[in-house]
């Protein structure tokens, strides 16, 4: 409070350049309270209210004439805060004009001395304090300019300048002269700095913890912004470097294939020949059961060239499809709005292997939804020959399109198109079984086994590892040691990853994303480490899962904020893997069920009647016993009112006898249809609330919500 | 002769503590009396007298205190606290020692007993 008076007086007083600046001494204050503020206790306490303190009151009655007594107010106030050392300097200062009067100039003349003085001098705030007024103007300078380099506060700019006056008094007076003392002194600009330093040691604990923790805000805060500087150099200074094209290495392969292997070609003039205007393909595959089955008859017959041409194309052993062939450009144009701004040529098509639009992927459902359709006339008139060839079109088409790329959403597609024939198959030997001769069903029993070896199924994540790759060279930088940093220019690139990073939001947290984010060689170390582990963890049969510890570790990093953060562009990547291959043992375990029921009718035609076990089955009709993918057991079968039925104990891991779970068959909808289930709940509980047995064969009709 | 800024560092503090061991000074007179009673060796001007006491203040070793002199000036004494007497003793016994190892090594000539054992075990 002391301190903020004394820099109130000094804002406020006004620095006069001339004795006409000066105001003059204010009258003293007679109020009962100023005069009370004024008595000393002693006085005070004698009943005598004089108010000697009152700094007006004692100028005022030295009787110096103006301007000296206001001069003397203004430099009495402004020279310290304590009321006795302003009155100590009021004293000495009308000592020293009385003094002077007494010698004879005039009070202005006075004055304008004394302001000169100061002004020849520099004294702090055009008035000194009075103690230097006597000394030589070179002398008072020197102690100006200390105690204003000192950058001190005024109070103890008034004591040092007071003390060191003292001290240039004393050497005066010793004889020495004013030359010697200033040679003496030692530099200006040093002593002001010394006496700071020490007179900061002297200042309150509070302040200089205060101004410490201050220095050291400033310190951080410094480095900080240096910090981020470099940062923000580091991220928007560098780019990332594409060098890898793995979109060449996915051609490479197909484009090492004869045409004669190659059955896009044929796949696409079949699609290309298709009219635009056409049924939907979920009327096409719900066969006679759908509500417009007649117009996707209609559909078919009247695009039998196509069909004939896709069925051709499904000989051919390999896909063949070609990214970025100009050949590909009609049907880009009619399917894909176009080919992409590289499709002109399979060497310079680089897209981001992330990006890349499957076009064919989703066009040959059309033709799996045909060649559905036309087994479903087939099985209608009792053509099980063209059944068994539709059925056979489809697997051989589910390969093709596994060819398209190895990642899951592709295997996801071709496990679909797998899916529909081996229901297929189960469908028509469940309701219309005599369309099948002997001949066909050992036919479909064979090429069923074809797909049958361990893992055909397995769904592949080397595309997951291109895509990871690919990715990491697009979004960070290269030091060419396999390390860098993310940049600004794979932040944007991030943005089609679905990150939603608003642009403008770039240039502040970018840099420090690029500090927070896991570099290059770490992101690509622990995708691949993740990934390895969980395609090990699913490598072998659904009853012998355990909770994966990728996947474990993958929800764990997403749990937590930073170290969400710092693997973001996987967390953005990574797609759940275990509802993948998840998906991958439901399908084999219709596959087998469709290969079991072949037996079974076959076995049903010989003897004339349903076997009481599995067992009878083997070795003759099947070469061992299909596995429940859930127990590891054999497939669970029974008769039910004289009819067969197969059926796996599901979730639960129970044999209920085939009965479902109650309620609506939507969990048996969902194992077949969409995969919804959760992975980790079959690893873990089983899901046990799902209590009930997954019925195989024959068919349990979906049941829409 | 100039003593070296390190060495001034280390012996200006104890000078003064010692001059005002006889009782409150004010800076001129510590000044003349640095100089005259080191022989010009520990003389210092007021750019390194005043930072010197300031800090000394600090360390709570001195203490100042404005008072008239008999000319009718104001001066600013210092006067050694308490806390500065067992300072000036402490460091007293280590400039001792400092002597005594220097002189053992040769780089200055070997006191007289006395002088040792009365300064430094006093």
């Amino acid at each position: 409070m002391i301190r903020f008076k004394l820099l109130l007086n000094w804002l406020t007083l006004r620095k006069p350049s001339s004795w006409k600046d000066i105001p003059p001494l204010p009258p003293p204050r007679d109020g009962f309270w100023p005069r009370l503020a004024s008595t000393p206790l002693k006085e005070l306490l004698a009943g005598h209210l004089s108010a000697s303190l009152d700094l007006r009151r004692i100028i005022a009655a030295a009787g110096l004439p103006e301007p000296l007594a206001g001069l003397v107010y203004e430099t009495a106030q402004r020279s310290a805060v304590r009321r006795r050392c302003r009155i100590a300097t009021a004293r000495t200062a009308i000592e020293h004009f009385q003094a002077g009067l007494a010698a004879g100039p005039t009070p202005v003349a006075l004055a304008e001395s004394y302001l000169a003085w100061a002004r020849a001098s520099g004294s702090v705030g055009g008035i000194p304090p009075i103690a230097i007024f006597t000394l030589p103007a070179d002398v008072a300078g020197i102690i100006a300019r200390v105690v204003r380099h000192a950058k001190l506060w005024p109070q103890e700019q008034n004591d040092v300048g007071t003390e060191l006056a003292a001290h240039f008094r004393d050497g005066l007076a010793s004889g020495a002269s004013a030359d010697e003392l200033i040679a003496s002194f030692g530099n200006v600009r040093d002593a002001a700095r010394l006496i700071r330093r020490a007179k900061l040691r002297n200042r309150p604990l509070a302040y200089r913890a205060w101004r410490r923790t201050c220095q050291v805000f400033a310190a951080v805060a410094a480095a900080a912004v240096v910090g981020y500087c470099f940062l923000v150099v580091r991220f928007f200074g560098s780019a990332p470097k594409v060098t890898h094209n793995f979109i060449a290495d996915v051609n490479a392969e197909s484009r090492g294939w004869s045409p004669d292997e190659r059955a896009w070609p044929l796949y696409r003039e079949a699609l290309l020949e298709l009219p635009v205007d056409r049924p939907n393909t979920d009327d096409l595959i719900a066969g006679p059961k759908g509500d417009h089955w007649s117009r996707a008859l209609s559909y078919l017959e009247a695009n039998r060239d196509a069909l004939d041409l896709a069925l051709k194309a499904t000989k051919k052993p390999h896909l063949g499809f070609v990214y970025g062939d100009p050949a590909n450009r009609e049907f880009l144009n009619r399917y894909a709005g176009g080919p992409d701004a590289h499709g002109e040529s399979p060497d310079r098509y680089q897209p981001e292997v992330v990006g890349v639009v499957l076009p064919h992927a989703q066009e040959l459902r059309t033709l799996l939804a045909m060649f559905t359709a036309d087994a479903h006339q087939a099985a209608a008139t009792g053509d099980g020959a063209r059944v068994r060839a539709d059925v056979e079109a489809m697997l051989k088409l589910a390969g093709h399109v596994r060819e398209i790329f190895p990642c899951l959403v592709v295997e996801l597609i071709g496990a679909t198109f797998h899916g529909r024939a081996t229901r297929m198959v189960l469908e028509v030997l469940a309701d219309q079984p005599t369309a099948f001769s002997d001949n066909d069903l050992k036919l479909l029993a064979h090429l069923l086994a074809g797909y049958s070896t361990a893992g055909w199924l397995r769904f592949r994540i080397d595309g997951e590892r291109m895509m990871i790759d690919d990715m990491l060279q697009r979004v960070f930088s290269d030091d060419g040691n396999g390390d860098g940093h993310l940049t600004a220019v794979g932040v944007d690139t991030l943005q089609q990853y679905d990150l939603r990073f608003p642009k403008e939001e770039i240039l502040l947290f970018g840099p420090l994303m690029s500090a927070t984010v896991a570099g290059r060689r770490e992101t690509h170390d622990v995708a691949r480490h993740w990934l390895d582990r969980w395609e090990a963890e699913r490598r072998g049969p659904l009853w012998q899962w355990q909770p994966s510890s990728a996947q474990a570790e993958i929800k764990a990093v997403s749990a937590r904020l930073s170290q969400k953060l710092r693997f973001f562009p996987l967390v953005l990547l990574l797609p759940g893997l275990d509802d993948a291959f998840l998906v991958s043992e439901l399908r084999t375990q219709e596959h087998d069920a469709a290969w079991a029921a072949i037996a079974l009718e076959l076995h049903h035609r010989r003897t004339g009647e349903w076997p009481a076990s599995l067992d009878e089955l083997t070795p003759d009709l099947l070469p061992k016993l299909p596995i429940d993918r859930f127990t590891g057991e054999p497939l669970r079968y029974c008769l039910v009112e004289g009819r067969p039925l197969l059926y796996s104990c599901g979730t639960d891991r129970d044999d209920d006898r085939g009965v479902r779970p109650a309620g609506r068959d939507r969990v048996a909808q969902a194992w077949s249809d969409a995969a919804k289930l959760d992975a980790t709940t079959v690893a873990t509980a089983w899901a046990v609330e799902h209590d009930g047995d997954w019925i195989l064969w024959p068919p349990v009709e979906e049941v829409s919500e | 002769m100039r003593v070296e800024r390190e060495l001034m560092r280390g012996a200006g503090p104890v000078a003064v503590l010692k001059l005002l061991e006889d009782g409150p000074k004010y800076g001129y007179e510590l000044v003349e009396s640095l100089s005259r009673r080191s022989e010009g060796v520990l003389a210092m001007g007021q750019s390194t007298l005043y930072p010197l006491l300031y800090n000394l203040e600090a360390q709570g070793l001195v203490r100042p205190h404005w008072q008239e002199s008999d000319s009718g000036r104001q001066r600013k004494y210092y006067s050694l606290t308490s806390k500065g007497k067992r300072r000036l003793a402490d460091d007293t016994k280590q400039w001792h020692a400092v002597v005594r190892a220097l002189a053992g090594m040769g780089v200055l000539p070997q006191p007289a007993a006395g002088l040792l054992l009365g300064g430094a075990d006093a």
